[in-house]
């Protein structure tokens, strides 16, 4: 015992110097204009909230349906593809290449489907207003899982695992159902499983919640959590960069859309992105002011909300929309949580690397941005220690990924 | 004092005091509560205007609660027509706001989304028999 102790005591005196002199990370002065901006990209993770529009979000059996549906094949025309085969869990729920070639090929890059939940618009040109809409798309798509209902509904009937397993969580019986119902109870199931995954702190989370934890101490005392070049890229990335205009928030991005001169030619034609989207979204029947939308209509929140007549108050965004010339073009300002894991990027997937991205806002095209345009992106001509440092931060967004686990025990009743 | 002075003076008074009562009342037909985000006059229009909430969030839907009044007293029952503005950058939000009476004087507009941070404006038009006001406001998100 006692020569155990004796070689702990050594072993701290041989090594904690060695702790003690790894040099500390400095935190950089931030002037009060430079915190608020940091402050304002958290916290991270966000409160999770249901989602109103679907009935199932949040359901334990429900997330387990919806994983295992998110793996099943036979969700596509010949059993194809899984969503999963597209958004590959190991790699950040995306499918790493440029454009997949599915059952033809696509003109847009695979999202990862990290932190969806709640968000108010999906795809790259918002397509769809709610989560589940948007996974009804691709079953939809001839290009992607073309979908055959009849046979689908036929397959998962007689599927007597399935066909209980459906029933307990939903309460309907799978045979019974319109194609239209079917469609949107599988896109309810498939969200509410989507909804828990999630990236959890990044070392950028834990530098803000220092800081903001430090702002009435001595902040200076402390080790920083980001080394000074990373800091150097959260300078340039709130400033100059001038980045937090649209990757703005928790989420690192402001939700909406944005012509950053990337492309809108695919190979046979033009991806109006935004324009288009908003196109869609009003003639979509599964969009929040159609019939599945499962808010109740005129709740105390809606009055509220000024909300007198039917529209649901979670449908009011997508009723306030307006269509704009500038729409044209516009793509979804994407979220930048996990952005090292997550090449190749934007909408068409023409840029292959992080580091290629920062080359591509250092050298920004100014004649292809809109003459009348945003005047907020120009090009930054960074030094090559400042594209390092730039994308030193982008990669200290990573956090863990987490998703919900099978759970075979919530149906044991059906096996 | 003699008593015809006296109940004279006790009627003036009386009389006074009643004018002031129809007076207040008319102006109780439309105020404006203290401590509102906007609260000003702007031609012939007192106008109050309240966010749902303070600080204002980025890229979320805001609401608004509005009352507007003629100096006079009257209560403002015309359209409001809104919309909000980046000057710096050259453009407005993506939404189209909407407004509805809640009863006169009294407006809820919804479908406010301020998405990028920096000088806004809120710009409200109103209506009257004089023609179009408009009403400005400038804030930092
Ligand atoms: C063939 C590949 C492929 C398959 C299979 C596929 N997806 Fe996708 N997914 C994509 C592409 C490409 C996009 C971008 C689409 C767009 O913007 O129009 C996307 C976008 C999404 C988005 C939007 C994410 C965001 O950030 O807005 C969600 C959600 C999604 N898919 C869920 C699913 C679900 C659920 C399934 C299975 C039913 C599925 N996907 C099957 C390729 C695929
Ligand atoms: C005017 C709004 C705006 C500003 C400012 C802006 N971005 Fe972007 N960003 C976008 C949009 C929109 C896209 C997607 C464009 C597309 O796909 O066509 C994008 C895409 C990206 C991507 C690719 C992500 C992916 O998953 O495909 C990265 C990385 C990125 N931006 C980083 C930055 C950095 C770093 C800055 C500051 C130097 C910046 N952005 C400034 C709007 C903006």
């Amino acid at each position: 015992m006692r020569n155990a102790i004796k070689l702990c005591i050594t072993l701290c005196l041989v090594f904690l110097p060695a702790v003690w002199a790894t040099p500390d990370n400095e935190t950089l002065d931030y002037d009060t204009h430079e915190l608020a901006f940091i402050r304002s990209l958290g916290p991270w993770p966000p409160v999770s909230k249901k989602d109103e529009s679907n009935r199932f979000s949040q359901q334990e059996d429900a997330i387990e349906l919806g994983r295992q549906l998110f793996f099943d094949r036979r969700l596509s025309l010949n059993n194809t593809s899984s969503c999963a085969d597209c958004h590959q869990p190991d790699l950040a729920f995306q499918d790493g290449v440029a454009l997949n070639t599915a059952l033809a090929p696509l003109h847009r890059n695979t999202t990862s489907l990290l932190n969806l939940a709640n968000r108010p618009w999906y795809g790259w040109g918002g397509e769809h207003d709610s989560l589940w809409s948007q996974s009804i798309r691709p079953m939809l798509a001839t290009a992607e899982m073309h979908t055959d209902l009849s046979a689908l509904q036929k397959v998962l009937s007689q599927d007597s695992f399935f066909q209980c397993a459906f029933q307990q969580t939903t309460g309907l019986n799978l045979a019974d159902l319109t194609q239209q119902d079917l469609l949107v109870t599988i896109g309810k199931l498939l969200a509410s499983y989507q909804e828990t995954i999630q990236s959890g702190k990044s070392r950028f989370d834990l530098f803000r919640d220092q800081l903001v934890d430090a702002e009435n101490t001595s902040p200076s005392q402390k080790n920083a959590i980001l080394t000074a070049e990373e800091q150097v890229g959260l300078k340039i990335f709130i400033g100059e960069g001038r980045c937090t205009f649209c990757h703005s928030g928790a989420h690192f991005s402001n939700g909406e859309f944005g012509d950053i001169g990337v492309s809108f030619f695919t190979a046979n034609g033009i991806d109006k992105g935004r324009y288009d989207g908003i196109k869609a979204l009003r003639t979509d029947p599964y969009s929040l002011l159609g019939r599945y939308n499962d808010a109740t209509k005129n709740s105390n929140d809606a009055k509220e909300q000024g909300n007198t007549e039917t529209i649901p108050h979670n449908a009011l965004r997508t009723s306030h929309l307006q269509l704009l010339h500038r729409n044209w073009g516009e793509f979804k300002v994407p979220s930048l949580r996990n952005v090292g894991q997550t090449a190749p990027y934007m909408h068409n997937g023409s840029i292959s690397t992080l580091m290629d991205t920062v080359d591509f806002y250092s050298e920004l095209d100014e004649e292809r941005l809109h003459a009348d345009g945003e005047k907020i992106l120009r090009p930054l001509h960074l030094t090559p220690i400042e594209k390092d440092s730039l994308q030193a931060f982008l990669l200290s967004l990573s956090g863990p990924i987490h998703a919900a686990q099978e759970k075979p025990s919530l149906f044991s009743q059906c096996r | 004092m003699p008593w015809t002075q006296l109940s004279r003076a006790v009627f003036l008074r009386a009389v006074l005091w009643l004018l002031s009562l129809v007076v207040t009342n008319t102006v109780m037909a439309c105020t404006l509560p203290a401590g509102s985000d906007i609260n000003r006059q702007e031609g012939e229009f007192l106008i109050s205007v309240q966010f749902d909430k303070q600080p204002l969030e980025l890229g979320a839907l805001h609401s608004i609660q509005a009352i507007i009044c003629y100096a006079s007293g009257q209560a403002y029952t015309g359209e409001i027509k809104a919309d909000a503005i980046m000057p710096a950058h050259n453009h407005g939000m993506n939404y189209q706001p909407s407004f509805t009476m809640t009863s006169p004087g009294h407006y809820t507009g919804t479908g406010f989304v301020f998405h990028m941070p920096g000088l806004w404006r809120l710009r409200l038009t109103l209506q009257s028999d004089n023609g179009k006001q408009l009403i400005e406001h400038d804030f930092v998100l």
